[in-house]
């Protein structure tokens, strides 16, 4: 029962960081959720107790709202380029399975030509 | 980059090898672990753990489980000889040992073994009762993250009892420390074979015990996530090792000679150890990057060592150019300082001379860490102790070949180079009570783990079986063809069933006395029943502990920790029955004194102290029989004794908790302020270095510049917290 509600409790923040990290691989997208579901719990737990503060009750509520927030923070910011999920039948049209996503290597270098910004002046 | 992929064009040509034998050897695997596992286990039930002496558990243990643990141990190694990766079964497998090796006292002993392991449950207990901390009790409230974490989550789930957890903890550490080794070991450039015996070896190598639930076993775990992390979705763009243009132009390439040799296989032109990092978006890796300062915050509130060895690695990396987040060991140094400075103030500023006398004292470190261990010790014990650096330095020893083996193959393993050396930087750090060097090989391992894997398959990729037929080789059959791996298949075996052998010795080899046994924790549950005050613990040391910085080796202060005083009593080695010193130390107690001995405790103090075996039961004897003490509790394994007639004086009242003991300097207000700032500014850089092109680098010079001051302001308010807290 315990473990039950202890895996549980894991679930919400590990889920919530799950939906955050949509361009990874599933393996490193489990792992990175796993980190992240420890970061919160354990950081909940600590925060508590440097603040004075310790009800657990209220540790959990803060972790379901983090959690939350982290879940809404990944609908919120999609990266450029991607459909939103499909939340109806209407909308289940396949999504692409690679969305053109930036990597580091795509930012456009910007050009350093001072001429070019002083241009507007002597245009007439 | 002149890297050698895997054909792949050819992989997928080559003849398949021929599936029906394939499948037949896996089922021969796989019987064979059922069967090992049963031959393991099912001995075990007659085992009698009374009978054990000062070699551990592996003398109770029948010789059928050593046969089980060889068949378990060989079952594997026939799995890796198969041509192709059983994903199932190669987990099961390593399933099967995380039970075997780090289960199997467990499951033998009633209660959760090491008394050390008894004060987390002390700790926990603690939070949850003050709901807070107090760090004049003892120096691991000064970073108590991991005991709010555990108490958080038993509270949460409703789980009062913290027995269970505490029993079960290695091996669900262990199976939880492969999550993130698999994802180091999935961006290295080597075959299925060296990978997976990689993390089977983490399991057998791991025979350091401290996986058990406490903050280092925690840390550890984010340490691993951290790297994890790091080396996947953080790795330099520009991943060249020496390149060969450069170096090898054609009359540098004539040059001759074992000097130029030399040269060449230090400098010459290397394939990175590891594969193209896989790709990610700016997106994924900014939320990354704030995962890794989370995991940096909360390591550094869990543990006092390992953030240390975050930064240390990350570092490492970083120089190595296997990391592109060059501002993040500043950022994993900075909060590291600040926790040490604002939050530990009440451990450091009553012992600065201490702490800073460990500091770069790395001879009397290595002393005390290795052969400062070994004293007075009895023969058995001085053995198992003998192993146990006979093993440490033969993994590491091993794993140095492995990586001068994968260097003469033109390969550049900078990652694994990192963790395995980063470690050794905490050696003068602290003195850390003689135990840094089994602190240092538990960090080593998963680079050593790997390293080792990489002595025994050091290839790249799996090179397809073919062979010129023309060419004769000797012994051909073995060495092309696909048999070709059996004999690094079988040279791996010989050493894995030396390892696991090993393994079994060392790991519970101070069973006699790690054991905590039910009447253990009776006997302190019986004094917090007995008393209301504070509880004054008289106990028997063969040694002076001042010296030897002993604690009773039994479940102390497992609850209600802030009650318990512990004096020891310096034992009369030729007078078992001077009863004294005990009574003298029992008086001093006041209403609340107890003198307490546990078999564990006697059994510690025989074999780790050469006290002669009958003192303790003469002792007893003695207690019992006189008529200044009462029986409070005694059976076989444990005893409490209290005076008949206690003094009512001294009564001192239960310290109440002191919390952090936060304490403040005139410029601290300024620090708390420029601190945020600080994190805040250096996370924004490292977060603008993920939205740089590679050759803009440039654009982060206005942040470095506001940076600067900032750092260098609370590098003042911290030496300024030093210099004025005392």
């Amino acid at each position: 029962m315990s473990l039950a509600l202890a895996l549980l409790l894991f679930a919400a923040p590990a889920a919530a960081w799950w939906l955050l990290l949509p361009g990874l691989d599933p393996l490193g997208r489990l792992v990175a959720a796993l980190a992240g579901a420890f970061a919160v719990l354990a950081g909940t737990a600590q925060v508590m107790l440097m603040a004075d503060a310790w009800t657990p009750l209220h540790g959990v509520l803060a972790v379901l709202l983090l959690s939350a927030v982290l879940a809404a923070l990944s609908r919120v910011h999609r990266p450029p380029g991607r459909p939103p999920r499909p939340d109806g039948p209407a909308a289940a049209e396949p999504a692409p399975p690679h969305a053109p996503a930036t990597t580091r290597q795509d930012l456009p270098l910007p050009r350093r030509d001072k001429e070019e910004d002083e241009d507007w002046l002597f245009k007439d | 980059m002149t890297v050698r992929q895997e054909p792949d064009e050819r992989a997928r040509n080559a003849p398949r090898p021929p599936e029906a034998a394939d499948r037949g050897t896996a089922l021969a695997a796989a019987a064979l672990l059922v069967f090992g596992t049963a031959l393991f286990w099912t001995p075990l039930r007659h085992v009698d753990l009374d009978a054990i002496n000062g070699y551990g558990l592996v003398s109770v243990l029948p010789v059928a489980t050593f046969a089980g643990a060889a068949v378990i141990v060989l079952s594997f190694l026939l799995t890796l000889a198969l041509p192709r990766p059983h994903r199932v079964l190669l987990v099961a497998q390593i399933l099967v040992l995380i039970a075997t090796l780090h289960g199997v006292a467990q499951a033998l002993e009633p209660e959760a073994r090491f008394p050390t392991a008894w004060q987390t449950a002390g700790f926990t207990e603690y939070i949850g009762r003050t709901h807070t901390v107090s760090w004049d009790l003892d120096a691991r409230f000064s970073t108590p993250g991991f005991f709010a974490f555990v108490g958080f989550m038993l509270k949460a789930v409703g789980q009062n009892n913290i027995s269970p957890l505490l029993k079960w903890a290695p091996p669900l550490t262990d199976l939880m420390y492969l999550v993130p080794y698999m994802l180091i070991l999935r961006v290295l450039r080597a075959t299925w074979r060296a990978k997976w015996f990689a993390a089977w070896l983490f399991i057998a190598a791991n025979w350091v015990g401290q996986d058990y639930l406490s903050p280092q076993a925690f840390a550890y775990l984010l340490y691993l996530f951290f790297v994890a992390i790091l080396v996947n979705w953080f790795r330099h763009h520009d991943e060249t090792t020496q390149s060969a243009g450069r170096r090898r132009s054609p009359e540098t390439a004539q040059r001759t000679g074992g000097m130029w040799r030399v040269y060449n296989w230090l400098f010459g032109p290397k394939d990175p150890g590891e594969l193209p990092a896989p790709n990610a978006t700016v997106r994924d890796r900014t939320i990354l990057l704030c995962l890794l300062f989370l995991l940096i915050l909360v390591g550094t509130a869990a543990h006092q060592l390992t953030p240390f060895l975050m930064t240390a690695s990350c570092a490492g990396l970083v120089l190595v150019r296997r990391c592109s987040l060059r501002g993040l060991p500043f950022i994993a140094g900075v909060v590291y300082a600040a926790w040490v400075s604002f939050m530990t103030v009440g451990y450091w500023s009553s012992r600065k001379g201490e702490l800073f006398g460990g500091l770069g004292n790395v001879f009397q470190n290595v002393q005390q860490s290795t052969g400062g261990r070994i004293s007075q010790t009895s023969p058995q014990t001085a053995d198992v102790q003998q192993l146990r650096i006979v093993i440490a330095v033969v993994v590491v020893g091993l794993a140095v070949l492995g990586l001068l083996r994968r260097r003469a193959r033109g390969i550049d393993d900078r990652v694994a180079l990192v963790l395995l050396l980063v470690p050794f930087s905490s050696f003068g750090l602290q003195n850390y009570g003689g135990e840094i060097a089994l602190r240092i090989y538990f960090f080593m391992l998963p680079a050593a783990c790997l390293l080792v894997a990489y002595l025994f398959f050091p290839a790249p990729f799996d090179a397809p079986p073919v062979r010129d037929p023309r060419v004769r080789m000797r012994l051909g059959w073995l060495r092309a063809g696909p048999r070709r791996h059996w004999p690094a298949v079988a040279a791996a075996a010989v050493f894995s069933l030396l390892l696991v052998a090993g393994f079994l010795t060392v790991r519970y080899g101070n069973e006699k006395y790690e054991q905590v046994r039910p009447s253990d924790v009776r006997a302190f549950d019986v004094m917090t029943q007995r008393t209301k005050g504070v509880i004054g613990v008289v106990w028997m040391s063969a040694d002076n502990p001042d010296l030897v910085g002993g604690t009773p080796v039994m479940p102390w202060s497992y609850r209600e920790f802030e009650r318990f005083n512990y004096t020891p009593v310096i034992a009369n080695r030729s007078d078992p029955a001077d009863l004294s010193e005990i009574i003298q130390r029992l008086r001093e107690q006041g209403p609340g004194g107890f003198f307490v001995t546990t078999r564990s405790h006697e059994d510690f103090q025989v074999l780790t102290a050469g006290l002669s075996t009958d003192f303790a039961p003469k002792m007893r004897a003695a207690l019992a029989a006189d008529p200044r003490i009462e029986t409070v509790v005694s059976d076989r394994d444990a005893a409490v004794y209290r005076l008949r007639q206690p003094p009512a004086e001294p009564d001192p009242p239960v310290p109440r908790s002191s919390g952090l003991g936060l304490r403040s300097s005139p410029w601290t207000p300024a620090g708390l302020i420029y601190l945020p700032v600080l994190l805040g500014v250096l996370l924004a850089r490292e977060l603008r270095r993920l939205r740089l092109p590679p050759g803009g680098l440039w654009r982060l010079r206005p942040l470095t510049v506001l940076a600067i001051p900032l750092f260098l302001s609370v590098v003042a308010v911290i030496v300024e917290r030093f210099v004025v807290i005392s």
